[in-house]
């Protein structure tokens, strides 16, 4: 608890009163109260309704929105004028960031005293223009650094954009397709088709680097490309059997990627799902590694013939993890449908996940378009979100092959 | 939205002194943070076996994830420890299921074999 004498000395230290009368200070010392808030309690909350100013005598207080800190005020620093002086409500909440003291300054004292001492308006308006006007040009200066990085991030996102195939391979028989929507600017999710001209075949790519924003992005463009040119551009060793030769590539590409990123970006802690197949055209069949990826589904005219679950964990974690070889094969008229969990994790308004069951639910049956399929699959999760935030990117892709390819 | 995050800091004595961090809400992008700084401080002061005690956890995305890795990585570089799991949930077990966590963390059912454990 202060004293008069040390509230008024207190008062006077603020710019909000520094050039009042004796009288008008002794008038507020009065009026003002001592309040002593422990470490962690929330003194006020944004948008509720707040009759008083504070002063901090001794400690340190957090103004927040949420999660999102926007400063910390200490010693002698003030906060709440607006609501105290107005009728607005709390702009932001405010919680202790150690054991604090505080003198607050009730609405009714401060109108009081200034009824009867018209000249402390002077200095409460001079210094309430002249935190208007530090307002003011923090917020310009937040605006030309927030243009900066958005430009920063428009740039990033073209670049990565390149990241994804922008030809999809053409051959003959088979239908290839994906989509990418980013929650953010950029995305860790990706997905990629290319050829493989050694052993021939073609590559068939759908991953999700570990949480989102810049830094998934970052590594995204890592993962992707690791993969592609390891597949693509290692001189095999060929073994008599062209079989063997797609397995050792698949093996090859997702120890190495696996290899390089767990022990050279440990301290990162960055990982991805991935699922990797390859596609030899001619029979349909699909050698695949699924390193923690949501299980890719082989659609037929019954519906769902064949899940292609993980055959190992997650890579750029775990040096020492090994990954098994998946068999599959897309017979004529069948797809392959592959999707991030930013499709099942989606939420609605009410906060309800749309769920693997629901995807499943909803694939149909037999024959259609690669690119029909994929944003009907896109739109019904689209549809289930409706006006609630895209929390997660969302990818999809497609392989269909067509009823009239033989063996 | 996601349930803030609440870690409780106890020790039991089994063969050696073991921390348990007992979490309590959703470990996602906007948590993970403060698990990560809590592992910190308690390493810092000296903690070498970390039991993660999860049965109070509903949900954990990739970003939780990473900061389990993120916890081990910090013992690894503070002269070697443990880190081992109790009681996740169904949905947490599914998640480290399927992104094969369950083979690289020991994972337990019952507190006293975890502390033993160590």
């Amino acid at each position: 608890m202060l004293s008069i004498e040390e509230t008024c000395r207190f008062l006077r230290k603020s710019s909000f009163f520094a050039c009042s009368s004796e009288e008008t200070v002794m008038s507020l010392a009065h009026y003002s109260e001592t309040i002593q808030i422990p470490a962690g309690e929330k003194l006020f909350e944004t948008g509720e309704i707040g009759t008083a100013m504070y002063f901090v005598v001794d400690g340190c207080v957090r103004i927040h929105k949420d999660d999102v800190v926007i400063t910390h005020l200490g010693r002698e620093e003030v906060f709440g004028e607006v609501a105290a002086l107005s009728h607005e409500v709390r702009t932001a909440s405010v919680t202790a960031e150690m054991d604090t003291i505080l003198l607050k300054l009730e609405q009714d004292a401060i109108y009081k005293t200034l009824t009867a001492h018209p000249g402390a308006a002077r200095c409460i308006i001079q210094a309430l223009c002249r935190r208007e006007s530090e307002i003011i040009g923090e917020k310009v200066e937040r605006l030309i650094k927030a243009k900066v990085m958005e430009r920063e991030l428009d740039i990033g996102q073209k670049i990565q954009r390149n990241f994804l195939p922008e030809v999809i391979p053409e051959i003959e028989g088979w239908h290839m397709s994906g989509l990418l929507q980013p929650a953010r600017k950029v995305a860790g999710d990706f997905y990629d088709f290319f050829i493989v001209p050694k052993p021939h075949c073609v590559g068939i790519v759908i991953g999700d680097v570990c949480d989102k924003g810049l830094g998934a992005a970052l590594f995204m463009t890592l993962f992707r490309s690791l993969i592609r040119s390891i597949s693509v551009y290692r001189n095999v060793v060929e073994t008599h059997s062209e079989h063997d030769d797609v397995i050792n590539t698949l093996r090859h590409a997702i120890a190495l990627t696996n290899k390089y990123i767990a022990s050279t970006h440990a301290s990162s802690s960055m990982f991805s799902s991935v699922f990797f197949g390859l596609l030899v055209p001619e029979t349909g069949q699909l050698c695949y590694i699924n390193a923690g990826h949501e299980a890719p589904m082989i659609i037929g005219p019954s519906g769902i013939r064949q899940l292609l679950t993980p055959t190992g964990p997650v890579i750029g974690l775990f040096e020492e993890a090994e990954h098994e070889v998946g068999m599959a094969e897309i017979l004529p008229g069948e797809l392959l449908f592959g999707y991030t969990d930013g499709a099942t994790d989606a939420q609605n308004e009410l906060g309800e996940q749309f769920t693997e069951e629901r995807l499943q639910s909803i694939v149909g049956n037999g024959a259609r378009n690669d690119k029909a399929f994929l944003n009907r699959m896109f739109s019904a999760v689209e549809g289930y979100i409706g006006s609630a935030d895209q929390f997660d990117d969302i990818t999809m892709i497609c392989v269909h092959r067509e009823t009239g390819t033989h063996r | 939205m996601s349930a803030a995050l609440r870690i409780a800091v106890s020790e039991e004595k089994g063969n050696v002194p073991v921390t348990i961090l007992h979490v309590t809400g959703d470990v996602d992008s906007k948590t993970y943070m403060d698990l990560e700084s809590k592992a910190s401080e308690v390493i810092s002061a000296g903690a070498s076996n970390i039991l993660l005690d999860l049965s109070g956890v509903n949900y954990m995305g990739s970003a939780g994830l990473r900061a389990l890795h993120g916890i081990v990585n910090k013992l690894k570089s503070s002269g070697g420890g443990k880190m081992k799991l109790l009681n996740p949930s169904d949905a947490v077990s599914r998640v480290m299921f399927t992104l094969g966590f369950d083979k690289f963390f020991d994972i337990h059912k019952n507190l006293d074999e975890a502390v033993k454990a160590f």
